[in-house]
């Protein structure tokens, strides 16, 4: 049986506030299994990307987004916190961002600690390189996991989303450098790419069927939130995919830029990019579609799919 | 391969870099830290995440990576 993906479009197709994203996602996060996965009183991982250190990007998730699923948690009776890597440094800077309690409704958190050595190593039994995965602690120690990644370009992967988010959102400083060493090994990414999917079947070992993954296709810049620099999007925004199945969403995501054309004065059309290329593979030389074949040979997840519209 | 950048003026030197580091890319001398192995950096942040004034800046791979072309890079 195919995944369910659900998906609500950024176009607006009518006027009222009922058509547009924000409503939509918020009916779409109704719809997800995420109310059965939340108990009264569990402690609920946020993890969104909170953006670079030195205030150079401007094209991560905007914190409105953030704000619904806090809400929607809290209405579940969850204890909702936002998180990210980088210790207390980046908690600043994700304030300085728009990620304070005023406006995203719960603590930002750093994921593993004020200087990331809070941490719990998890042995795999079945791995691609890494056998040994240090995950970040607040997330380890939290009940259920949301998953909100942004989906964009990045150089080590050619596009990184919700198996990024996750891999290097959701580990410690020496896991993220042991993952960065692999992409010696190759010139596609693929190990980089495989050592991400090793992470990832750590940090949810002990989440299983507690993970909601939501893809935020936005703001389509061409490289990572990390970056101290933003661009025009390489393609119109999308919308946001919605499911359990890390594979499905991940795979749908990109599906999904592919199709789409590209906006004029991007990159991508500086490259000649059209509908159905494998953009991000041309941009920056890797695969992305590495990560999902490898997430689904690890058992994570299916790329078959049903995408579900709000 | 990154930059890795350390601004003297805030740097005292305390050496916090060299030892969180895991690629061995900072060296200590006449008080102030160099990052002489800058090539080895795995892009980790263990650096930034530690210092304690601040003074370390890692820049991207992309910078020279395939796409900086398409920036005049």
């Amino acid at each position: 049986m195919p995944s369910k993906v659900l998906f609500a479009s950024a176009r607006l197709p009518r006027l009222g506030k009922e058509y547009s994203l924000t409503f939509k996602f918020r009916k779409a996060l109704e719809e997800s299994p995420l109310s059965g996965m939340v108990e009264k009183g569990n402690i609920v991982a946020v993890k969104v990307h909170v953006g670079d250190l030195e205030g150079g990007g401007y094209r991560f998730i905007r914190p409105l987004f953030v704000r619904i699923v806090v809400d929607y948690l809290k209405q579940l009776g969850a204890l909702p916190f936002i998180t990210d890597t980088w210790g207390l440094r980046h908690v600043y800077a994700g304030i300085r961002n728009g990620f304070g309690y005023e406006s995203v409704g719960a603590p930002l958190l750093p994921a593993n600690g004020i200087k990331e050595n809070f941490f719990y190593e998890v042995e795999l039994e079945e791995y691609y390189h890494l056998k040994r995965i240090q995950v970040a602690g607040n997330v380890h120690d939290a009940d259920v996991l949301v998953n909100l990644s942004h989906f964009k370009g990045h150089p080590s992967s050619g596009a990184g989303a919700a198996i990024k988010n996750i891999a290097m959102g959701c580990t410690s400083y020496r896991t993220r450098g042991e993952i960065h060493q692999l992409e010696k090994l190759d010139n596609i990414g693929k190990a980089f790419q495989e050592g991400m999917v090793d992470a990832v079947r750590a940090v949810l070992r002990n989440k299983h069927g507690k993970v909601l993954h939501i893809n935020y296709v936005m703001d389509m810049q061409p490289v990572c939130d990390c970056a101290p620099w933003s661009d025009l999007p390489i393609v119109p925004d999308i919308g946001i995919l919605i499911s359990d199945d890390i594979v499905a969403v991940e795979y749908a995501s990109l599906k999904m830029v592919d199709e789409a054309p590209v906006l004029p004065g991007s990159v991508a059309e500086k490259l000649g990019l059209k509908p159905g290329d494998n953009k991000w593979l041309k941009m920056h030389g890797k695969d992305p579609y590495i990560q999902v074949e490898a997430a689904e040979k690890a058992g994570l997840g299916s790329k078959q799919y049903e995408l579900v519209e709000v | 391969m990154p930059r890795v950048i350390v601004d003297h003026e805030r740097c005292t030197g305390c050496a916090t870099c060299y030892r969180v580091c895991p690629s061995k890319v900072f060296v200590i001398r006449r008080g102030k830290s160099y990052p002489v192995n800058e090539e080895a950096c795995v892009m980790c942040r263990a650096c930034i995440t530690h210092c304690p004034t601040g003074a370390i800046t890692i820049m991207h791979r992309e910078e020279e990576a395939p796409i900086s072309r398409l920036y005049g890079g």
